[in-house]
Parts: structure tokens; C-alpha cells; sequence
């Protein structure tokens, strides 16, 4: 090879050479991009769930209403799920078993959402963590006893599909473990006027929980061998909040042992009526 | 001379695709699959469970374009936020599926903040950190503290990048 073939062949060797590095720098600028695109904080719309909220009219028979006292007996067959303010049953309900009838964590509270079939609490009578649907499994309840809503409730207020979806996800859960299972809804407590557990006044948000309970007995007509009772009537003062005397802390939420005696008193008087 | 010409530039034609290529993912394997071999490697003593298929559902519908998926959250769910979420996607809608998490993620954080923070406020900066991330035809987010978010996403992508 002569000098001239020399000179030729590195001039092709650096053309291609730098036709390589170009291809190269274009795509590594792209998985730059890509990678830039992937990594944006900036938040999204999201797509909702399509559920359609159901529409259904609540029939009257699924209020329970008041009748005689079942007793004891009665409420010995029920387990309580729901949130702090069913939780703190356990200890302040006046149960003849509060720490068998209540289901919870360790948090001592649940919230209605898309995660509450995955979330776990601790099965009494084994202190394993374990889903709710398995501890219905195991222990297939004569009746449960739910109670959600305030966890939550200024999203409820605005997307009702949630709250009713949600919902009726829990109560076919329950189901399929246990068909026999008799599911009673109750009530969602309001507040105190002077509860300032979120940014909106203790009155409004009781209004909302009384809107909820407008949607309560909707959804137990649209399931078979669920019934609606309205505990949180008895703990309600004239202006629709919480009656103060029930204030347990003074955060205008939880419940001293009185409004539990009133509420187990009004379950015994409300009995399950097919 | 030719012949060598020829065999030098093919040599390196062939030593500069292989420098510049991006890595090559699988897409082959199960979400679930990639999920158990992640949960290995987290060392935090969090125990994972597999969340109910319609866990996100409050955010977001399960798009058509997914055809495997898994969301593996921890079993006390209620005082421990990690989790993370798996979903393979036909190619060209990484994109899509990033957006769609990331409008979970922040919709999540500003949902739950008032709530986590009354009783669990330790946990909620997992929740402000989360990421996502993409793995060829894999998107990932993940929940959880720093260093077991680098070591799920490392563990992930030596699973998807292993001989």
C-alpha cells in the first residue's frame, strides 16, 4: 500500500468513524430525553375509575328500625370494622368481648378506599396480620357491623362514586367469604361545632356526614341482607353536630364510653328485621 | 488489502453499536416474577404482600395497553407506606403508563397528606418522594425510603438485564 492508499484509507476510517459517533450522540441524546421525560415531577391528570355512580331509591325497609331490645346476646354476634371511632369500641364500648368484636390494626383506624381490601389487621383470636376478607373466612360473622366515612369525608363529599364503589367492594368482599354473613351499615357520627379536625368548620362537616348517610341506606338496597341503621342520631344535638357531652378528648371526634353505651343501646332496640 | 480494509472496518461498524447501543431489556417476564425477585433484595424487614388487582382504582383504570402487572404493598399497610408497582406495557406507551403513575402518585400525596400526617407523618416523605421509572417495556413506581427505592430499581433491572 502506497502513501496515497494510506491517506485514502484513513480518511474513509475517519468518515465512517465520525458517521458512527454521530448516529451515537443522537441516540444517546434520545434516552436523554426519554429519561427526562419519565423523571418530570409535574403531576398528571389522572383517569378515573369509569364506575358509574349507581342511582339507585333507597327503600325504606332497609333502615332498621326500632323494635324490642335483642339484648346482649345479639351484640355478642357481632364483629365492629370501621374506623377510630368504632376501633375505640374495644376499650370503651362496654362489649362483653371489645378485643374479639373489634377488627383493627395497629393504627387503630381504617379508611374506605381502593386499599382497604389490601390492608391487613390483626385477627384476635391469632394476633396474625392477615386481610379482612381471610379473617372473614375464617371467623364467618353472624353479623358485621361497619362504619365508614369520616376518615376521608371532604373527598367523599366530592366524588359520591367513591364512597359507593368503595363501599360495595367491602360489602361483596364480605360476602364471598362468608355468604351468610348479615352486613349492617351504620351511620357516620358528625362532629362537634367546634371540631377543627380538618380545614373546614365542625358544622359543615357534619352536614356532610348527614349527606353520607343520605347514601348509606342507597347502598344497602343495593345489596341483599344489608341494613342501614342510624346510630348517630342519638349522639346529635339540635344543630345536627355532636353532642358535646360525648366528646371524648376534646378533638370534637372521638367518643367518651357514654355515647358507646347509647349506641350498643340503640343497636340492641334497632334489631336486624328481614 | 481489501479483504483486511473490509475486516477492520466491519470490526469497527460492529465495536460501535455495541458501544452505543441502550440496554437491552427483557419481555418476557411476569410482573409478578419481577416483583418476587425485587422483594429479595429490599433488606428492610418490610414484608410485601400482593395488593388486590384493584388497588389503584381510585385513581386510575387499568389501561388496555398493560398485559401484566402487580402492586406489592406492605402487610402493615396501616403505620408502613412502601410499595411499588410493576406493569409492562405493549412498547410505545412507557410514556403514557409514566403519566398515568405519576398523577397517582401526586394525587395520592395530596389525598392522603391531612390523613397520613395525623397519624403516620414519619411515613408521608416516601410517599412525596415516590418515583417512577422505566425499564424497556417496564414502568415501575415505588413508595418507600430512599435507599430501598435505588435497591428495587437496581434489583429490577438486573432482573430484566441477567443473561
Amino acid at each position: 500500500m502506497n502513501q496515497k492508499q494510506n491517506t485514502r484509507l484513513f480518511a474513509y476510517l475517519t468518515v465512517i468513524l465520525v458517521v458512527l459517533l454521530s448516529i451515537c450522540a443522537v441516540a444517546a441524546l434520545a434516552l436523554g430525553v426519554t429519561n427526562l421525560v419519565t423523571k418530570d415531577p409535574t403531576p398528571q391528570e389522572t383517569t378515573q375509575a369509569t364506575d358509574d355512580t349507581p342511582t339507585l331509591t333507597p327503600p325504606t325497609d332497609v333502615t332498621l328500625k326500632e323494635g324490642e331490645d335483642a339484648g346482649m346476646a345479639y351484640i355478642d354476634k357481632m364483629i365492629f370494622f370501621g374506623e377510630s371511632t368504632t376501633a375505640h369500641l374495644s376499650s370503651r364500648g362496654g362489649l362483653s368481648n371489645g378485643v374479639g368484636q373489634v377488627w383493627k390494626d395497629a393504627s387503630g383506624t381504617k379508611r374506605l378506599s381502593s386499599r382497604l381490601l389490601s390492608e391487613t389487621i390483626v385477627y384476635p383470636p391469632t394476633g396474625e396480620s392477615i386481610t379482612l376478607e381471610e379473617a372473614v373466612r375464617l371467623e364467618k360473622p353472624e353479623y358485621m357491623v361497619l362504619s365508614f366515612g369520616l376518615n376521608g369525608i371532604t373527598d367523599f363529599i366530592k366524588d359520591k362514586a367513591s364512597y359507593v364503589n368503595n363501599y360495595n367492594k367491602l360489602i361483596r368482599a364480605i360476602r364471598e367469604a362468608s355468604p351468610d354473613t348479615k352486613i349492617i351499615l351504620q351511620s357516620v357520627y358528625p362532629v362537634t361545632a367546634a371540631c377543627e379536625g380538618w380545614n373546614e368548620s365542625g358544622a359543615t362537616v357534619s352536614q356532610y356526614t348527614r349527606t353520607l348517610n343520605e347514601w348509606l341506606p342507597e347502598i344497602a338496597a343495593m345489596n341483599p341482607n344489608v341494613r342501614y341503621v342510624d346510630t348517630a342520631s342519638v349522639l346529635t344535638d339540635e344543630d345536627g353536630c355532636l353532642d358535646e357531652r360525648y366528646d371524648y378528648n376534646g378533638d370534637g371526634v372521638h367518643l367518651t364510653a357514654d355515647a358507646y353505651v347509647k349506641i350498643i343501646s340503640y343497636l340492641r332496640t334497632h334489631p336486624w328485621q328481614e | 488489502m481489501k479483504k483486511l480494509t473490509s475486516l477492520l472496518l466491519a470490526a469497527l461498524m460492529l465495536l460501535s453499536l455495541v458501544a452505543c447501543g441502550g440496554t437491552t431489556y427483557k419481555t418476557d417476564v411476569e410482573a409478578s416474577a419481577i416483583a418476587d425477585a425485587a422483594v429479595v433484595n429490599l433488606t428492610e424487614g418490610t414484608i410485601f404482600k400482593t395488593a388486590e388487582e384493584d388497588i389503584l382504582s381510585d385513581y386510575f383504570a387499568t389501561p388496555d395497553y398493560v398485559d401484566s402487572s402487580i402492586v406489592r404493598i406492605s402487610s402493615d399497610g396501616s403505620s408502613n407506606l412502601d410499595e411499588f408497582g410493576v406493569f409492562r406495557v405493549t412498547a410505545g406507551k412507557q410514556k403514557d403508563m409514566v403519566s398515568l403513575l405519576e398523577g397517582y402518585l401526586s394525587n395520592s400525596y395530596e389525598k392522603n397528606l391531612e390523613w397520613y400526617n395525623s397519624y403516620i407523618p414519619e411515613e408521608t416523605p416516601k410517599l412525596r418522594d415516590a418515583e417512577v421509572e422505566v425499564f424497556g417495556n417496564y414502568v415501575v413506581y415505588a413508595i418507600m425510603s430512599a435507599d430501598s427505592r435505588a435497591l428495587l430499581f437496581s434489583s429490577i433491572e438486573d432482573t430484566l438485564t441477567a443473561k
